[in-house]
């Protein structure tokens, strides 16, 4: 009996100890350094992952026109805006010039004095209207494969019955990784891969080992240096970052504001308490006996 | 104007509250920074019912749905990201401000005679407030909320006899799902907050009935002039409105500042597996509750099981929570304020904060026996505040206490 005793003990403590062992054997996760703001960036990763991602993956809190409206929308209207500039002083338009007209008139644009006719019969509220729409249509041409609408929500063609049979679970929806497992989690992930022959797809993960996802991007890495490779893998993983919280675009600068307002606010109320506390510190509320 | 005043008075004594609560509600002149925390609390609780408010418009209780519902708010609602980051930051700030309130009235004695109902009612509802926060955090039915609910609510089933029928009763089936899912959002969404409003209001009564205490321990009210005015009071209203407006900008700052620029607080305030749905077959690492609930999760599993049952452990928990309603009979000393008070209990008092804030961070770990050794320690140390109080209130040399304020 009490041997048994004294066996179970050592047994917890070898047990214990090895848990630490592994406890400590944390792995390191590689800063992915991106940055939410960098437009230019998520919209390279909104076209990487529409290509290599969603085969598998969904996103499925996320909509199509979101996308459009949050990283192309701003860069549309940027260019209208110069495009408006230059047919108000008459200067020469260039492509990108008719192009960007041609999206706020919803009508091809080929010359100075069509744009002149147009602006005098167009009002601002519809060419806002042409510019959501047309950026709509864009994103429906270069980011939508499948028959789907505008105001999807983004979810994988593959079914999970399909999934089930070829990965043995279904590859997981992608909407909230970056808030679940984390940006840095994301970027080293994607890099982690390492041929394994003993693997089915021949590939294992160092930071999820025995994924069961094949090394999908093995070809975008093939055909460049590893920045390059490393620089895509940061927009995707930027992408995500965004996916996982929308809200992340404005955010920061909605608090800054809601700050200052706060900061002018503490100044005015500091100065009223100061105000009616003359009367606790020499007016009719000193104490005096 | 007072002819309308007038019109209202006959009906309803709305002058009459108004001074008896504001105006004329006479209190000491020289509160300082952990006086704050009242009325913050208030505040905080206000924000929770609006954000709740509009929250409730489109969150949906339904273990097939309230995950999706959840980021519908955060993504397709106009400004719901906000609502929903005021409300789950507001959780966090509001035990932030109660801790540092109940700690005030560590500090200042104020629990004592003649307040020990008012510190029982704030017991209460500190309780009804944990219960609240629970129940709240398993709505997103992400897998924290899912398995933090099973951990916590299998507790139930520790009971000898009767635990396995308790837990049933309290789940509506045999493990945590919808029909529980459904019961927390109810409680959630109108009893809890029901018995918080009517208990602020009790609370109230009872601290207006008595008058506030001082940071000195004196009873303002022992000095009062001709007129029935306490020498050292002054009227809450303007002079503590006004201040306590400066408090809530100062708060709001800071508060803003969370929910702006980090409403997830790098985990503590939203968990990064609550972004995970609910999946009853895949259980999570590591099961922590929330950080204003670990120092009792730590004592629980401090307290290592007995007779096959975690029961004991389950009795240590609500054993260390409840003893603080004990607090005002527990405390001998003669004086109420940290500043009059004899060395043993400033010690008591720090071993006990740090005892409090080491039981917090062990209960976020995963255990590990060091871990496991030093929650022993201090849950020891955390009754021990407790079970020695009446000794070491009693010992030492207190120093005089002034019959006035000192500022």
């Amino acid at each position: 009996m009490k041997k048994q005793l004294h066996t179970a003990l050592i047994t917890v403590a070898i047990l214990t100890f090895c848990f630490n062992v592994f406890a400590a054997t944390e792995i390191r996760l590689d800063h992915a350094n991106t940055n939410i703001n960098d437009k230019k960036s998520l919209q390279r990763g909104v076209k990487l992952f529409m290509n290599y991602c969603l085969g598998c993956h969904s996103i499925q809190f996320m909509r199509y026109n979101r996308i459009g409206k949050d990283l192309f929308l701003n860069d549309v209207i940027v260019a209208y805006e110069k495009a408006k500039v230059a047919v108000l002083n008459n200067q020469p338009l260039e492509h990108s010039d008719l192009v960007a007209l041609s999206r706020a008139f919803d009508n091809k644009i080929t010359n100075l004095n069509q744009a002149k006719r147009f602006f005098a019969k167009i009002s601002e509220e519809e060419i806002e209207e042409n510019l959501i729409k047309t950026t709509d249509k864009e994103v429906r041409e270069n980011l939508i494969f499948a028959d789907e609408k505008i105001g999807s929500l983004i979810t994988s063609a593959m079914s999970v019955s399909d999934a089930n049979q070829w990965f043995g679970n279904p590859p997981p929806d992608l909407s909230l990784v970056s808030r679940s497992k984390g940006v840095d989690w994301i970027y080293t992930y994607l890099r982690g891969f390492y041929k394994d022959d003993s693997r089915v797809f021949g590939v294992n993960n160092h930071v999820l080992a025995n994924t069961s996802m094949p090394n999908i991007l093995w070809q975008l890495k093939q055909d460049k240096p590893s920045k390059e490779f490393d620089q895509d893998i940061r927009d995707i993983t930027n992408f995500l970052d965004y996916v996982g919280e929308p809200a992340k675009l404005v955010r920061f600068d909605l608090g800054i504001k809601v700050l200052g307002f706060l900061f002018i606010l503490f100044i005015f109320s500091y100065l009223l308490k100061k105000e009616y506390w003359k009367d606790v510190k020499y007016g009719k509320w000193r104490a005096k006996d | 104007m007072d002819n309308n005043k007038n019109w209202i008075n006959q009906r309803f004594p709305l002058t009459k509250v108004w001074n008896e609560h504001l105006a004329e509600y006479y209190t000491p002149r020289n509160f300082n920074f952990w006086y704050f925390f009242g009325s913050l609390a208030m505040l905080v609780l206000v924000m929770q019912i609006v954000t709740g408010i509009f929250l409730t418009m489109h969150f949906k209780p339904d273990a097939a749905h309230a995950f999706a519902s959840v980021e519908y708010i955060m993504r397709d609602v106009d400004w719901g990201w906000l609502i929903r980051y005021l409300h789950s930051t507001g959780a966090s700030a509001f035990f932030i401000v109660i801790y540092l309130h109940m700690y005030r009235a560590l500090l200042y004695g104020s629990y004592k005679a003649p307040r020990e109902l008012i510190w029982i009612l704030g017991m209460v509802l500190y309780i009804a407030l944990m219960a609240e926060a629970f129940m709240g955090y398993v709505l997103p039915w992400g897998q924290m909320s899912y398995w933090g609910a099973q951990v916590i609510i299998s507790l139930f089933g520790s009971v000898p006899v009767f635990g396995p029928d308790i837990l049933t009763f309290i789940l509506g089936d045999y493990a945590v799902g919808d029909p529980a899912l459904n019961r927390f959002f109810s409680l959630h969404v109108v009893a809890l907050p029901l018995i918080l409003v009517i208990l602020v209001f009790l609370h109230i009564v009872a601290l207006h009935t008595v008058g506030s205490g001082s940071p000195d321990g004196i009873e303002i009210k022992k000095n009062k002039n001709k007129n029935g005015i306490p020498k050292d009071g002054i009227p809450f209203h303007p002079y503590y409105s006004v201040k306590d407006i400066v408090g809530v900008v100062v708060f709001l700052m800071i508060f803003s500042a969370v929910v702006f620029f980090a409403p997830a607080m790098n985990g503590y305030f939203l968990e990064g597996t609550n972004f995970v749905e609910a999946n009853p077959l895949q259980t999570p690492v590591h099961i922590a509750p929330l950080w204003y609930l670990t120092p009792f999760y730590s004592v629980l599993r401090a307290i290592p099981p007995m007779f096959g049952s975690q029961f004991p452990g389950v009795i240590g928990m609500f054993a260390a929570l409840l003893i603080l309603i004990a607090l005002p009979w527990l405390d001998r000393s003669k004086v109420k304020s940290i500043r009059y008070r004899s060395w043993p209990y400033k010690v008591a008092l720090g071993v006990f904060v740090v005892s409090f804030v080491v039981l917090g961070y062990l209960g976020m770990q995963p255990v590990t026996p060091i871990n496991a050794l030093l929650a022993r320690v201090f849950t020891i140390t955390y009754f021990g505040f407790f079970i020695l109080m009446p000794w070491f209130t009693s010992i030492g040399k207190t120093k005089p206490v002034p019959t006035r304020l000192t500022e």
